[in-house]
């Protein structure tokens, strides 16, 4: 017995050094972290598309292959490198003009409009002509539009701070109280895969150097119903520590970001899918048309624009009190990353990412550490009781050695279940399994933890001291 | 808000009234949204039954949700593009009829089980459909112009050769033009995805094309022969090459009007002179103008 309390301590202490590790963002996103990400993307994938919940639904106004061919000057005409400014600003306006009851929450435009235009001086006096009645305007939403910094050396500079380039907008932009700039960066494990999106970064302009927040922390703050939910939400730290960060070390970049909930899958072939409904008790209903209740809607932009220009009438219904997302699954702009649910848009990634702040009350939290130390146990606990059942039946084996039915397949399998490795291993795999259950359910109180790979550090260190016991 | 009226007997046009909300809109299970109408929204009847009585939706806009079991119609010329939950792009031409359907195809957690651990199991054949993987290509058969199923293009009346191309089926293909009475005026076998039709007599009217896999799979298609003629462009008439001007016109024309005109933009370019273009190239741009 107290071979096997030995046994139980150092496994338990070589665990929970693992757990204590992994709670460290650098070590997390090592090969230690991979069995937490494999149960955690594992989680994701059976949920994913089935969450409904009350977080204010999204609609994404798609910039795709369609509305960039159509927009093109001529058929055989080299592709647009960047959606055409006056469609943006069509779009806008439509959004702008809005009845009060009807308008989205947030609008985010997952655009880069500081980069070249496609459509020259005319598109950008438009956009720009947009982007002032939007500001003039006290009843339109929050307009979050997403920029790109580069690093200070493609300026011809030395700095560590990527900088921050002008825009036609940028006089516009600054004085208008409803519109912000915002960056859409994500972070990426080592296998590219996006899990977390970047809170905030430190960028050089012509005012100094100052934070440009995440475009998905932005939009959640107007998504937000519940003032005493913002109050508290886990995210908001980050708004703090930007002015601090950016003011001590603004060239050090974050090594982690804000983890991102993914519940909506959006591959690219998604046309034709059937999202999940709102939970009725999603306050939007109070103000906005209840037919349509889908999560998520994707709409081409031409649709749009062509309506408008045909001087259509077009409804707002689909843009009361939702998440409105301009952006773009052209090949043009490739902007496609590897997600745990799938290879999705960058627009894509933030819808997941602002309804899963909101679905979370504010982003995922792990789960106290006690309780990861008390699920340690219990799987210690489980081992233990494993190699003690082993033992007893390791007594039972010889005489089975001896028995006439020794041939008996049933026989030989109960040896080899018998197998550390092959017992240890199951009982690892079983913790995982567990682990993925477990996360089902907190993931809908917005909290997750670590399992995984303190389970299979156990699981090693018990079938070494099994071999080594003999 | 929709702006549907109950009207169609006294007793709900009564309890309308009576309840305050003639006129306004009602919660329905939406199934999908209106994205174009190419004509006049007047043109365009959506008769929606409203707690068991049908109502009338007038002139629906663009960006309208449609609901289950909507019936809708679009009269004379006009016609309307639908997005629908689990059923992708729907388009409803002059004097069809189409019955929104329930939404079906959501997503289930045992078939997110099954997706992931097929993933697992096979990482590198997940990107090809089961379908592929287990049979070879030729599963997926239909027509390259994906709008041709849909209904609403024409072509130019008149005795002429046709051209039908297909994608994936087994061959041979075989693709015949039946007239409104049902009776055979066109028929040809290709060991070919691109079927040519030598001489199809098409007199103004609606035409079925069927084609057919060794299979056997079968498609219908239909098409309307008109008198009039395309919209021509005349930026491209000083290109010397015949070939290349008629693939500008033709990729044109699928760009301007891809509901309406794709086919005869096929027809086009099929109809010009070989001279060393890369055609199937031009033609999968102009299916790819009609492929949503």
């Amino acid at each position: 017995m107290s071979r096997e309390r030995r046994r139980a301590a150092i496994s338990f202490t070589v665990g929970l050094i693992v757990l204590l590790l992994i709670q460290i963002p650098a070590v997390e996103q090592s090969f230690l972290g991979a069995p937490d990400r494999e149960m955690i993307q594992s989680a994701f994938e059976l949920r994913s598309d089935l969450v409904g919940g009350t977080a204010a639904p999204a609609l994404f106004l798609d910039i795709d292959d369609r509305t960039l061919s159509k927009l093109s000057a001529a058929p055989l005409a080299p592709p647009l490198e960047t959606a055409p400014r006056a469609a943006i600003a069509d779009v806008l306006d439509f959004i702008r003009t809005a009845p009060p009851a009807q308008a989205p929450r947030v609008v985010v435009l997952d655009v880069d409009v500081a980069q070249p235009s496609s459509d020259g001086p005319t598109g950008v006096d438009r956009l720009q002509s947009a982007l002032t009645n939007w500001a003039k305007s006290s009843s339109t939403p929050p307009l979050i539009i997403a920029r790109q910094a580069f690093p200070a050396s493609l300026f011809g500079q030395t700095s560590d701070v990527p900088i921050l380039p002008d825009s036609p907008y940028d006089s516009v932009v600054q004085s208008a109280p409803n519109i912000f700039w915002s960056t859409p960066k994500v972070v990426v494990d080592q296998n590219a895969v996006v899990r977390e999106f970047t809170p905030f970064e430190c960028v050089q302009t012509r005012a100094g150097i100052q934070p440009l927040y995440s475009a998905a922390l932005l939009a959640y703050q107007f998504a937000e119903r519940d003032p005493n939910v913002l109050a508290h939400a886990s995210a908001r730290h980050w708004i703090d520590d930007a002015v601090q960060h950016c003011r001590a070390q603004p060239g050090v970049s974050l090594g982690h970001g804000e983890r991102i909930d993914f519940h909506i899958s959006l591959d690219l072939g998604f046309t034709g899918r059937v999202w999940p409904n709102l939970s009725p008790r999603w306050p939007g209903f109070r103000t906005c048309d209840a037919s349509d209740r889908a999560i998520f809607r994707r709409l081409s932009v031409i649709d749009i624009v062509d309506a408008l220009r045909a001087g259509g009438d077009i409804s707002h219904d689909l843009l009361c009190q939702r998440v409105v997302l301009i952006g773009g699954t052209n090949a043009s702009a490739g902007d496609f990353v590897q997600t745990p649910l799938n290879e999705m848009n960058g627009t894509a990634v933030l819808a997941n990412a602002i309804r899963g702040l909101e679905l979370t009350h504010g982003g995922l939290r792990p789960i106290p550490l006690p309780f990861q130390v008390v699920l340690l146990m219990l799987v210690v606990m489980a081992f233990t009781f494993s190699a003690m059942a082993t033992e007893q039946a390791k007594h039972h084996h010889k005489t089975l050695r001896n028995s006439p039915h020794k041939r008996e397949l049933g026989h030989r399998l109960a040896i080899i279940s018998l197998n550390p490795l092959v017992l240890n291993g199951t009982i690892a795999l079983f913790a995982h399994l567990v682990g993925i259950g477990l996360l089902l359910v907190s993931l809908n109180f917005g909290l997750w933890g670590f399992l995984s790979a303190p389970a299979f550090a156990v699981a090693i260190t018990e079938t070494i001291q099994e071999f080594i016991d003999g | 808000m929709a702006r549907h009226e109950a009207f169609k007997s006294l007793g709900a046009l009564g309890v309308a009234i009576g309840l305050g909300w003639a006129g306004a809109a009602h919660a329905c299970d939406g199934a999908g949204v209106i994205v174009r109408i190419d004509g006049q929204p007047q043109d365009v009847l959506i008769t929606r039954t409203d707690a068991g009585a049908p109502t009338q939706v007038t002139r629906p806009r663009v960006l309208e949700v449609v609901c289950q079991n909507d019936v809708i119609k679009a009269v004379g010329a006009t016609s309307i593009v639908l997005s629908i939950d689990g059923a992708g792009t729907v388009r409803v031409d002059h004097n069809l009829v189409y019955r929104v359907p329930a939404r079906t195809g959501a997503p289930s957690a045992i078939g997110n089980a099954y997706r992931s651990i097929n993933e697992q199991v096979m990482p590198d054949m997940k990107r090809m459909p089961w379908n592929v993987r287990l049979k070879g290509p030729g599963e997926d058969f239909g027509f390259a112009l994906p709008s041709l199923e849909a209904g609403g293009q024409q072509v130019k009346a008149g005795a002429r050769p046709l051209l039908v191309r297909l994608v994936g089926g087994t061959a041979p293909y075989k693709v015949e033009i039946r007239n409104s009475q049902g009776q055979v005026i066109a028929s040809q076998i290709s060991s070919d995805h691109e079927v040519k039709l030598a001489n199809a007599p098409l007199t103004p009217g609606v035409y079925k094309i069927t084609a057919s896999d060794s299979g056997p799979r079968s498609l219908d298609a239909t098409v309307t022969a008109v008198d009039a003629a395309p919209p021509a462009e005349a930026e491209f008439a000083g290109l010397s090459d015949a070939e290349i001007r008629a693939a500008a016109a033709a990729s044109e024309l699928a760009r301007t009007a891809p509901g309406a005109w794709s086919f005869e933009a096929e027809q086009e370019l099929a109809a010009a002179p070989a001279n060393g273009l890369d055609r199937d190239k031009v033609y999968e741009l102009i299916e790819s103008y009609s492929a949503e």
